[in-house]
């Protein structure tokens, strides 16, 4: 069942940053999706490395909560290239500001999370295969 | 015109490649000039940060065909050599395969694919296409255009473990770092 639900949620993390990957090519015209898509497909890769390593249920906005997880889990592992969280916890931490913030963003910083969520997303996918997580 | 030497046109048509597949693939790492089991391999492409599939591109140069100096079409796959490189390419172990044309004449409006290179290019039990691909190196960018879109070839263990040793041993090109 679990590897199921991996690729459930590796599906969706690899459709979002697709997405986000095609309004790069128009940034000026959509830098807010496309942030926001990095993120989102962050936040689904995350999902998927903790339904793969045990975790039974994802509580639906907690998403502070869920890097802790996804740290304990691998560090129980003992694996200990877990910089892609560090990573994650700094995309998640825009998301409000992206999605709702009344004052704009500046470019330099929207480049920024689109470049960060290809770097979480490079990370979850050797992270993944690495540990061999089922559905992978 | 500037007129740029074979060596050169080889290299822009590399590179223009290189763009095409990291703009269709997520995350690829891309090498240039790959060693892929002893068989050389003009740009090669695994997707997915270097665990998803296996893209690998043979360059077929058409630059230097004084034929096509008046000529404004191209009938791509009536010579020996490029039939002859969609056949060997359909062994090869990679998943999705391509075989790109590159020519620097301004003048070619129209392309069009024969019938023995559109035969050729399908896996003998229909799983898998090789695609073709027609770098313009004519245009001050050099563009990329599909002719006859690639189809998954069957994976295998063989092409798995190729990626997962080649991965682990040779430095990308191009890549995102984690």
């Amino acid at each position: 069942m679990s590897a199921v639900q991996v690729q459930h949620f590796l599906g969706r993390a690899r459709d979002f940053l697709e997405g986000m990957k095609f309004l790069m090519e128009d940034l000026e015209q959509f830098q807010y999706s496309s942030a926001l898509l990095g993120i989102h497909g962050a936040i689904s890769y995350c999902d998927a490395l903790r339904i793969g390593l045990g975790c039974k249920k994802l509580a639906s906005d907690d998403h502070m909560r869920a890097t802790k997880d996804l740290k304990s889990r691998l560090t129980s592992r003992r694996f200990v290239k877990t910089q892609g969280v560090d990573r994650l916890d700094r995309l998640v931490s825009k998301k409000s500001r992206i999605a709702y913030a009344v004052e704009a963003s500046r470019e330099d910083e929207i480049k920024q999370i689109v470049q960060q969520a290809e770097r979480f997303a490079a990370w979850a996918e050797a992270t993944g295969k690495e540990l061999e997580i089922e559905g992978w | 015109m500037i007129q740029f030497d074979v060596q050169q046109d080889l290299g822009r048509a590399k590179n223009a490649l290189q763009d095409y597949l990291i703009r269709k693939l997520l995350i690829p790492k891309v090498y240039l000039d790959a060693n892929w089991n002893g068989i050389p391999v003009h740009v090669l492409a695994i997707d997915r940060a270097g665990v998803g599939d296996v893209h690998a591109v043979l360059i077929n140069d058409r630059s230097q065909d004084d034929r096509l100096e008046d000529a404004n079409k191209i009938i791509i796959g009536t010579s020996g050599m490029e039939l002859g490189s969609v056949e060997e390419f359909r062994l090869f172990p990679s998943h999705y395969r391509y075989i790109a044309i590159i020519n620097d004449k301004p003048n070619i409006k129209e392309y069009e694919l024969s019938l023995g290179i559109l035969q050729k290019s399908l896996a003998d039990d229909g799983v898998g296409r090789i695609g073709i691909l027609y770098v313009d190196l004519s245009k001050e960018v050099p563009a990329v255009q599909v002719l006859l879109k690639p189809e998954r070839f069957r994976s295998s263990k063989e092409i798995i473990e190729l990626a997962d040793r080649f991965v682990a041993e040779n430095t990308p090109n191009w890549e995102v770092r984690e």
